[in-house]
């Protein structure tokens, strides 16, 4: 750039001194011929002299402007290219798989896990990233991997089953108590046009990629100062010749400049600026530094949201392979695909890709890249490319979305899309895949029931970890991989009976009630201040009479629930919500003991999360740890959360919420399953607006959500709509039976609700708070007289209460 | 793992204890910690006497946890407890319900003054001290000893 700076400047001098001396002997010769000069003869030159006087003037001025603009644009080029090139997105993590004896495991679940994380299977386990297996032994080579806690090297794990667990495990042929699978890479979060990409130094490169690069796109890169008049006229020529644009004169500095520094709009101002920054980017770095650059920013496709730069994450992308291991066809193919990254997409256009590929290796053997027989080899192979749904290549937006969330409460979103953290997280591949899964089939299969003709419904559904809340898998549209309207953690719905469990629970704390408690399923009518009458009825418009507490909650019976929470009180119901961890305010208000309130599925997870956790309010969780780009550990987030109930009163309301299982609204689960040692509740909504689904096993929590979003009444209950749904997860991810928190005091109970001796007209048998028993036990001959009383007494106790609530009936 | 085994057999034993369903009994999550190593009858009453925890790796257990727990405590010597920490509740993912790692989770954030975090690490080690083993009861003391110590502090 020098050489060009330095003749304008030359110019510049011998212009301003010469352009007198010119004029000058014409002006002595006028003189001569005429002695008086006339105004008339002098005007036309002193005129010229003028034009010309501008002229100089009007340069200088544009050439001072030029060298202002080049020292700004130079500026610029070096700011820029200096330093950190690039915003590095948050990578995101799943949680990572650890393998130790004892462990419940699949080998379906593990083959997918270790496909999904680019391992491919082989007969011979050599390198890192493959694996296989020997009859029940299965040989896994793990790559090395900083994980959030520590950097730990490649290694050959062997592995059996036996009856569904793991069995052996050694690790480099030595007995193994653990060692862990490195995370799936499950996405980013990335800056507002959402690039994404993985940075490789140019010696990692392989020398055919940058050769081919080279050949194809810039022949003369390695002679030219950033842009080169010989492509420039061979493009013309081309162009002419076909009477369109085929070719492009721009060289790989250009092309870098372009997509580095400018927009992509198509002017001449543009390519002016261009060709300098070309020229000013020579000056300063090295070809090396530049086609370094080339090979990170270059842009190589799109995944939905996300676009693909640089090669490196290219290669994975499309391919599943580090750059290193490409074989030859596909690194011609991955250049060839620079021209047109849709075009050649070899996922949509296989065949486009496959020409393209052949194109480029034959410029690669004309140039004797490669020889005629490499050429022939790899051109006959076919366009092979990395399986979908494998990590990197599939989004979690639902999850991401959530991740983003959270961390934005402790960090700021430019942090986390600029410096290239690592999020490690809590997500179950394998549970977030039988949960997005479970949601595409049934939702279609229950369309399809309702004779919708159109996507109609919509679902959403949250899975935890029963003891630490941590948030295993999200689905926030039945379009699981759609980044849009998260209804899992957006979608406000009202929860319908799932707010029940909160009723009874307020019901059993109060120490007044136990689950063998008679309440009584009357019709009830109450009348608000403003004179409005609730008055809620049965899903089957029947009145039930005298129920156990307990099968009142089961079969979900609203007259029973809203008789009993009137008479525990509203304002206790409003405080146990508050206390499993709801966060909104609730208004005090009758109809809310049958759920007329909103909550999105993630709330309702939160307040679910408190049964199944034994008494811990937690808040669902994503984040793990949380490390700088180079592995320093900046938060690592550990299990917290208040003991809000004690596990034995949790243990009693999970009694009821078995019930549900055994003989309520949730029976077909104990067939599916042949278990009953489930807790769960369904929740409809008025008019079926809504369908929820909340249960647990002994390892995770899950509710499910299914509606309109145009919230219009669909043919479907919690338990037709949603059941299945929660069914097909545990089904598909494994369920594992309840285990007792604590033990409790069990006894016979009579038709009355009390509980009586062995043997002494006893119908169920029921859980009571331990030590709760003593004192209260029937013997045979003395239970019916004082039982009506006992419950009538309750009753009219309860009803004297002066709320503002007006008992009708 | 054969001194596992023997371990729990041992404490079967003596304790008469046998609770776990024979399907259940490869669980990781259903088998139970050890406070002290019993490799001697004499062994568990000496160490009974102590009712504070030194190490984070003391005691027997799952051997997944007995990894994490050994490089708990390596971290934790070079001053690392942050890392100490993940490598806890990753064991604590393993057994989500043993009150020995939450016991020592507890144990750390106390070390380092995370006070309200150590108490409701507490309350969880509470919950699910289950068993009535003697390493049972060492572990309860120690549980009721850093609940002290932790109520003392909050006191002041």
């Amino acid at each position: 750039m020098t050489t060009a700076k330095k003749p304008t400047r030359a110019n510049k001098s011998s212009i301003k001194k010469t352009a007198p001396k010119k004029t000058a002997p014409k002006k002595t010769a006028a003189n001569k011929k005429k002695p008086t000069p006339m105004p008339t003869n002098k005007s036309p030159r002193s005129w010229k002299q003028q034009v010309w006087s501008w002229l100089w003037r009007l340069s200088i001025l544009f050439i001072l402007a030029l060298g202002v603009w080049l020292v700004y644009l130079d500026a610029q080029v070096r700011s820029q290219f200096d330093g950190n090139k690039w915003t590095l997105p948050a990578k995101v993590y799943a949680r990572p798989l650890s393998l130790y004896p004892g462990l419940l495991l699949s080998s379906d679940q593990l083959k997918a896990e270790l496909q999904w994380n680019d391992y491919k299977a082989v007969s011979h386990v050599v390198i890192p990233g493959t694996y296989g297996r020997e009859g029940r032994e299965w040989i896994i080579y793990r790559r090395a991997f900083s994980f959030g806690d520590r950097n730990e090297n490649a290694v050959k794990i062997r592995l059996s089953f036996a009856a569904g667990r793991i069995d052996q495990l050694s690790v480099s042929g030595q007995p193994e108590g653990l060692v862990r699978i490195e995370p799936q890479y499950i996405g980013g979060i990335f800056p507002a046009h959402n690039e994404d990409r993985e940075l490789i130094a140019l010696q990692d490169v392989p020398p055919a990629l940058v050769a081919a690069l080279i050949a194809v796109e810039d022949r003369g890169y390695l002679d030219h100062y950033g842009i080169s008049i010989r492509g420039i006229l061979r493009a013309m020529k081309a162009n002419i010749a076909a009477g369109r644009t085929v070719q492009g004169g721009s060289t790989l500095t250009q092309q870098l400049v372009k997509n580095f520094f400018l927009t992509n709009e198509r002017s001449l101002r543009r390519k002016v600026k261009e060709a300098f920054m070309a020229l000013l980017l020579e000056l300063h770095y090295s070809k090396e530094e530049i086609l370094q650059a080339y090979l990170n920013e270059v842009y190589l496709g799109q995944a939905g949201r996300r676009s693909i730069h640089g090669i490196a994450l290219a290669s994975r992308f499309y391919f599943a392979k580090n750059v290193q291991q490409l074989d030859l066809s596909e690194v011609a193919l991955l250049v060839g695909m620079i021209k047109g990254p849709s075009y050649y997409n070899p996922f949509k256009r296989p065949e486009n890709a496959r020409s393209r590929r052949d194109v480029v290796l034959n410029v690669m053997a004309e140039l004797n890249i490669i020889s005629a027989a490499e050429r022939i080899n790899a051109q006959g192979q076919p366009v092979l490319v990395a399986k979908s749904g494998r990590a990197g290549q599939r989004e979690y937006p639902a999850f991401i979305q959530l991740v983003k969330r959270q961390l934005q409460t402790d960090y700021r979103l430019e942090d986390l899309q600029n410096t290239g953290l690592r999020i490690f997280t809590t997500l179950d591949p394998w549970l977030q895949h039988a949960t997005e899964t479970s949601i595409q089939q049934h939702v279609a299969k229950l369309e399809k029931r309702a004779g919708f003709s159109k996507p109609t419904l919509e679902a959403a559904a949250v899975v935890t970890s029963v003891d630490g809340a941590e948030v295993r898998a999200i689905v926030g549209s039945r379009r699981v991989q759609f980044f849009g309207f998260n209804r899992a953690l957006d979608a406000q719905r009202s929860i319908g009976s799932l707010a029940k469990p909160a009723v009874y629970l307020t019901a059993l704390t109060s120490g007044r009630y136990d689950w063998s408690s008679i309440i009584d399923d009357k019709a009830v009518r109450v009348a608000g201040q403003d004179g409005s009458l609730w008055q809620p009825q049965n899903y089957d418009k029947k009145d039930h009479g005298k129920v156990f507490m307990v099968d009142a909650m089961a079969r979900s019976l609203n007259q029973a629930t809203a008789r009993l929470g009137m008479k525990v009180g509203i304002g206790q119901v409003v405080d146990t919500f508050e206390r499993l961890g709801v966060e909104r305010t609730i208004p005090p208000y009758p109809s809310i003991l049958l759920g007329s309130l909103s909550m999105s599925p993630l709330e309702v997870t939160q307040m679910f999360q408190t049964y199944a956790s034994g008494g811990f309010a937690m808040k669902p969780r994503v984040i793990q740890t949380l490390t700088t780009s180079d592995n320093k550990v900046l938060t690592s987030y550990a299990v917290e959360g208040r003991q809000a109930f004690s596990p034995e009163m949790m243990e009693i309301l999970r009694y009821g919420l078995q019930q549900v299982v055994v003989q309520g609204t949730g029976k077909r689960l104990a067939q599916a399953f042949n278990t009953t040692k489930i807790a769960a509740k369904t929740g409809t909504s008025d008019d079926q607006r809504d369908a929820w689904f909340a249960g647990f096993d002994d390892r995770h929590l899950g509710v499910v959500w299914l509606g309109r979003d145009d919230n219009d009444p669909m043919p479907f209950t919690g338990a037709s709509g949603a059941l299945p749904i929660w069914q097909s997860i545990f089904e598909k991810s494994g369920l594992e039976p309840l285990t007792p928190l604590v033990d409790l005091d069990w006894a016979w109970v009579n038709a009355y609700g009390q509980p009586v001796f062995e043997d002494c007209g006893g119908i169920r048998k029921m859980p009571f708070k331990s030590g709760s028993l003593t004192g209260r036990e029937i013997s045979c001959g003395d239970n019916k007289g004082a039982s009506g009383v006992q419950i009538d007494s309750v009753e009219k106790e309860k009803q004297g209460g002066g709320s503002w609530f007006d008992w009708l009936f | 793992m054969v001194r596992l085994v023997v371990l729990v057999l041992f404490f079967g034993l003596l304790t008469a204890c046998s609770s776990l369903p024979n399907s259940a009994k490869h669980d990781p999550r259903n088998q139970q910690s050890y406070e002290v190593e019993g490799s001697q009858e004499g062994a568990a009453s000496d160490s009974s006497m102590q009712d504070d925890i030194v190490r984070l790796d003391e005691g027997n257990h799952h051997p997944a946890v007995q990894v994490l727990l050994t490089q708990a405590e390596q971290a934790r010597q070079k001053g690392n407890n942050q890392q100490a920490l993940s490598y806890l509740d990753r064991a604590r993912q393993i057994q989500p319900r043993n009150s020995a790692i939450f016991y020592r989770q507890a144990w750390l954030n106390y070390q380092l003054g995370e006070l309200q975090q150590a108490q409701q690490l507490l309350q969880r080690a509470q919950v699910f001290l289950r068993g009535s083993s003697a390493s049972y009861a060492i572990l309860q003391r120690r549980i009721q000893t850093l609940q002290n110590r932790v109520d003392a502090k909050n006191g002041l």
